[in-house]
């Protein structure tokens, strides 16, 4: 009889631990409020590209950046004004150049960094950018460029058989040149000009034109 | 008689077997499988016009927060693209005065007004509305709910698909301080939507369309005169008339919406019961239909007919209880006591529409809320506590399907409504 009446026990005990982990949530909730929804959220197609763009602007704006030593800096940089910083983002952190005037990279250039440009940019043929850009002027993109994501202020061009892995996505217009592949969103606050037999995922832009090639 | 009771134990189990795989199949698929979303690619590109129809019965305190939210929807709202229609359903209170006061000052707001209408429900009033709207697509928001910004946006990406009659969204309780009780209802909302909905959508069985956050083309709905206007559970009464003429419902997990759940058990039983009744009625009314339907697949109609099975399960729990506790007293073989403790742990796993444990754990870590799922262990109360009140839905929608066909064999006119409003609280 005593036997059962200690296992009873220890079965009781056992069923009533388990409550207590719920009793200490209720008493000292740290889950207390609802499943937050941002009831002010809006969706834009371009929304990505869009929360890019301002979060480079204050980016830009804000206290941390260092001079880059020029010294470190490659040929192409060198003599511009530039700054730089270690950025945290959901993937790690990376480095982010900022470039407080015009630049154009030479045929063949590797960047590893995040780049901000505050002026107009200009890349010859077979760069590659490994990670985002993103340009407050004009921006043109030469022949077979590889890009992660590219936005841009003003006007853009990608140069033919370029590859962007992300978004494409500009305030002005933009023009995406013969066999280019954009694994993104290519998006304008103007008018996007498909050049010949370019792969895109998806458009969004006030007037849409596909010409035969560079007509 | 030992052997029937034996039977019928080895009957319940297996059908509690059923649903037990069941839940780890949707458990599994929503938290290691590929995540079918829903046309949300076309969100924001594609906006067909839409009327929004929000019954309200004396919702003075709530009907300006939904018809603000709605008014400052992000939508396009030129050329009639979008619509919102109060239908005020009998109220005492200020509802009509707030409805009428949101139409004259927006001119996409039309207030509707049921002041001496035959038919006293919900889906009546829906159908009210239903008759002033002009868009492609109705969508239906009760008076409790506060649906964000981007939440009609989203709602009506899944109707680029042609196939596409219906669609629903998720629904996650807004007063989780209030109570105890809120906060493990949010706990099974969790489930239901971020977990089960979800799965069903994903495997392409039969997602809900739940009532609200959620709506239907115009031209299904006409086609079909609109919801049954008797029915306790309208929705998924149009789920399945949907799913039988050969189309698609798809659950939308981003569109979510606040909702307000009762703080009180005993008002969670009363839900539970009038559900129960309405959902009963739907397994009797589809069940065959759902068997023979051509639209359907195999695995299609198995979780139809579990899902209007759900609230039949709780009687199932109880008659195992039973039968496994009197097998084991007054009868037990070897094998008896082995069957009973099987069936308790499967039991565990299976209660009405509840997706239960293992659900309720994958939604909670899916939604980041790794605290609330302690208060896992509460719903074992609340677990009994459905099985009680759903095996009393059950035999109240049975004795009240019975009888309307001995009247209907005898020719007898008699309505559903006539016999659940004797018998429902």
């Amino acid at each position: 009889m005593m036997e059962y009446l200690v296992l009873l026990g220890v079965f009781a005990m056992m069923f009533f631990l388990s409550f207590i982990p719920g009793y200490l949530e209720y008493r000292l909730p740290r889950d207390p409020g609802p499943l937050h929804i941002d009831l002010s959220k809006t969706v834009e197609p371009r929304s990505e590209a869009i929360h890019f763009r301002m979060s480079s602007e204050s980016l830009a704006k804000n206290q941390g950046w260092t001079p880059a030593p020029s010294a470190n800096m490659p040929q192409w940089i060198s003599g511009g004004v530039t700054y730089q910083r270690e950025f945290k983002g959901d993937k790690g952190s990376f480095n982010v150049l900022r470039i407080d005037q015009d630049l154009t990279i030479p045929a063949g250039t590797s960047i590893e960094s995040a780049i901000i440009v505050q002026g107009n940019l200009v890349s010859e043929h077979d760069c590659s950018f490994m990670e985002r850009v993103y340009v407050r002027g004009q921006c043109q993109i030469g022949r077979s460029n590889r890009l992660n994501s590219i936005a841009s202020g003003s006007d853009m061009t990608i140069g033919e058989e370029s590859e962007i892995f992300g978004f494409a996505d500009s305030d002005g217009d933009v023009r995406i040149g013969k066999g280019c592949i954009v694994r993104g969103l290519v998006g304008s606050g103007g008018k996007i000009t498909l050049e010949g037999s370019c792969e895109v995922k998806k458009l969004n832009g006030r007037v849409i034109v596909v010409t035969k090639s560079g007509d | 008689m030992s052997l029937l009771v034996d039977i019928a134990i080895l009957v319940i189990v297996a059908v509690v077997s059923a649903y037990t795989v069941r839940h780890y199949r949707f458990y599994w698929d929503r938290t290691f499988g590929v995540q079918e979303k829903a046309s949300q690619s076309f969100v924001g590109a594609y906006a067909p016009s839409v009327s929004i129809v929000c019954p309200m019965k004396n919702e003075e305190n709530v009907a300006p927060r939904l018809l603000d939210s709605l008014v400052n929807m992000d939508y396009p709202k030129d050329n009639g693209r979008y619509e919102v229609i109060a239908v005020d359903d009998n109220s005492v209170d200020k509802t009509s005065e707030i409805a009428d006061e949101y139409a004259r000052k927006y001119p996409f707001v039309k207030a509707v007004h049921r002041s001496s209408s035959p038919i006293l429900s919900k889906p009546a009033a829906l159908n009210s509305g239903l008759t002033f709207a002009n868009n492609e697509i109705v969508l239906f928001f009760d008076a409790d709910y506060i649906p964000p910004r981007d939440c009609v946006k989203k709602l009506v990406a899944p109707f680029t698909d042609p196939l596409v009659a219906g669609v629903m969204g998720r629904v996650v309780p807004v007063n989780t301080p209030e109570a105890l009780v809120c906060r493990v209802l949010e706990l099974e909302r969790a489930a239901g939507y971020q977990v089960d909905q979800q799965a069903r959508h994903n495997l392409g069985l039969v997602p809900q369309y739940g009532g609200t956050v959620g709506g239907f083309r115009r031209s299904f709905l006409t086609s079909q005169n609109g919801f049954d206007a008797y029915h306790l559970a309208e929705d998924t009464d149009i789920t399945y008339r949907a799913f039988l003429s050969g189309w698609k419902i798809c659950y939308v997990n981003g569109a979510e919406c606040y909702e307000e759940v009762v703080s009180q058990i005993h008002r969670r039983g009363v839900q539970i019961r009038r559900w129960g009744i309405g959902h009963n009625y739907c397994l009797f009314d589809h069940w065959l239909r759902t068997l023979k339907s051509p639209f359907l697949t195999s695995w299609s109609k198995t979780d139809g007919i579990m899902l209007l099975g759900v609230y039949f399960m709780p009687f199932v729990q109880l008659a195992g209880w039973i039968l496994g506790i009197y097998s084991y007293l007054f009868q037990p073989p070897f094998w008896s006591p082995l069957l009973f403790a099987l069936f308790l742990t499967l039991a565990y796993n299976v209660v009405g529409n509840l997706a239960l444990f293992s659900e309720i754990g994958s939604a909670s870590l899916l939604d980041r809320r790794n605290r609330s799922v302690w208060l896992l262990p509460l719903m074992l109360p609340i677990v009994l506590y459905y099985v009680l009140i759903g095996s009393r839905s059950f035999i109240d929608s049975l004795s009240a399907h019975l009888t309307t066909r001995r009247k209907k064999r005898k020719g007898t006119a008699i309505s559903q409504e006539s016999n659940l409003r004797r018998r429902s609280p």
